[in-house]
């Protein structure tokens, strides 16, 4: 039913929406977590250029990361210094692209999400002994599982569809940086309206399965959440 | 959750594709340009994408590193500022393999072309800020009697391949397109199924007219070509194209050799 390039165009766009979300809930949990622990200046500056991603056109996004990964950029210099190709139209690229264009949608629920953990039962559990770690994975992890479930969906719907900032990045190439959203561009424009149509119903239906089958896997931890907070 | 973390793995181990032999090209050559590319393979076994948007976004990313050997240009404009900016070592080159013509498709409730254009609620032309086909469209409308009420009427797309999408969806009654997008008969027979059924459609909806030459600037279609060890056959595409026993692709494809 699928062509080798439809796969191919299937396969890049799921791989990025999970690299991206993945790597966003590693790397901006931490920061999530600071900005969620009080109230200050800075951080309202911090959550303003974190939340600029939203506001602002793919397009302008787009201009200036192809100037700052194309090859003669200073940017690539370093990466070449450390053995790393530029990463303009090459996937690492449009992983990066998308995790600068998903910023948002990672921070604000897990922020949100540390926020309701309350600063006393963090200080009672210290106070009975719990070390760092033990606090981590005892207490918050299980009470923020909701808050990275939402996180991770909101991160990978959104890359799911992405179009603009990744056209830009990636230069559509076929095998490497050629999505799905993409591909059924590429069909419009070839006059090709039954594969445009099959591809768009399967990326429709696709979505739907994966945010279907997610939002389920959250009601297990969510209601553990609830129970939790019950017997406190 | 475990599941979740098998496929997480999986993917950051999952080996990258093969990176398949690349040509860029204008979009006035969607159509026609896979059929090269097939003919090619079928003779040479050599297995060549291409990507096509408009001459000026391809220009601008080839200049960001796009990993693009060979460009197929629908303006020698790009191509010679592509190659002021190629270092010695890429050794780039550029020539010219042919002068385009504009075609001007409108409604057959029209009787003729100028009909169309003073009664049309919309002209679809490609964007004439980095598409030639759109730059060629703009001045033949510009120096028509009819300027000014023309001028509301253009509705802009962002490539050559996409007025045809125009004319077909019915967003406009009159379309300025490259006659490559609507090529000899005997080169449509040599198309895509679908394709083929959507310009029927266009054929029985409308009708086709050459736009005299002198009315516009030449379209000259030229390419540039930088050496890339990693796609070693796209110079012998490159001259395989040009040579005679393609000439006749080229003319079904509505290109010519002089602008007249």
């Amino acid at each position: 039913m699928l062509y080798p390039s439809e796969w191919q165009a299937l396969w890049l766009t799921v791989k990025l929406a999970l690299l991206s979300s993945f790597l966003l809930l590693l790397l901006t949990a931490p920061l999530a977590w600071w900005l969620s622990r009080g109230q200050s200046s800075g951080r309202n500056a911090i959550n303003a250029l974190l939340t600029l991603p939203l506001v602002l056109p793919p397009t302008v996004l787009g201009f200036y990361l192809v100037l700052l990964l194309s090859p003669d950029s200073w940017f690539s210099q370093l990466l070449r210094l450390m053995g790393i190709e530029a990463l303009a139209f090459r996937f690492e690229g449009l992983v990066l692209a998308s995790m600068l264009y998903s910023l948002p949608f990672v921070v604000q629920p897990l922020q949100q999400g540390f926020g309701q953990i309350a600063q006393d039962l963090l200080q009672q559990s210290q106070a009975l002994g719990a070390n760092r770690w033990q606090l981590v994975a005892q207490l918050i992890w299980p009470l923020s599982r909701p808050a990275l479930f939402s996180a991770f969906i909101l991160s990978f719907a959104h890359t799911l569809g992405e179009f603009g900032i990744v056209l830009m990045i990636g230069g559509n190439i076929p095998g490497q940086t050629q999505l799905l959203s993409m591909l059924i561009y590429d069909q419009v424009e070839s006059l090709n309206y039954a594969r445009a149509h099959l591809l768009s119903g399967l990326l429709l239906l696709f979505s739907f399965s994966v945010l279907f089958w997610l939002y389920q896997q959250q009601r297990g931890p969510q209601q553990r959440v609830q129970q939790q907070r019950n017997q406190q | 959750m475990r599941g979740l973390k098998l496929v997480f793995t999986a993917l950051i181990f999952s080996c990258s594709t093969n990176a398949a032999q690349l040509i860029a090209a204008a979009s006035d050559l969607r159509l026609v340009l896979p059929v090269l590319l097939q003919q090619y393979q079928a003779k040479t076994g050599v297995s060549i994408n291409a990507v096509f948007a408009s001459s000026g976004k391809l220009s601008q990313q080839i200049q960001h590193g796009a990993p693009f050997s060979l460009f197929l240009a629908a303006d020698s404009l790009y191509t010679n500022n592509l190659l002021q900016h190629c270092s010695p070592k890429q050794r780039c080159q550029t020539g010219v393999y042919g002068h385009g013509q504009l075609l001007i498709w409108y409604h057959h409730r029209f009787q003729t072309a100028e009909q169309a254009l003073a009664q049309s609620h919309h002209i679809a032309i490609a964007d004439p800020s980095h598409a030639p086909y759109g730059k060629a469209a703009l001045a033949y409308l510009q120096q028509h009697s009819l300027r000014p009420e023309l001028q509301a009427k253009i509705r802009r797309s962002d490539n050559a391949a996409l007025v045809l999408h125009m004319l077909s969806t019915g967003q406009a009654e009159v379309g300025l397109i490259g006659h490559a997008l609507m090529p000899a008969a005997q080169l449509q027979q040599l198309l895509p199924q679908s394709q083929q059924q959507q310009l029927q459609l266009l054929q029985k909806l409308g009708q086709t007219e050459v736009v005299p030459a002198h009315l516009y600037p030449p379209i000259l279609h030229s390419w540039f070509y930088q050496a890339d060890p990693k796609q070693p056959d796209i110079k012998a595409f490159l001259d395989w194209m040009q040579a005679a026993e393609q000439q006749q692709f080229w003319t079904d494809a509505g290109f010519k050799r002089e602008h007249n």
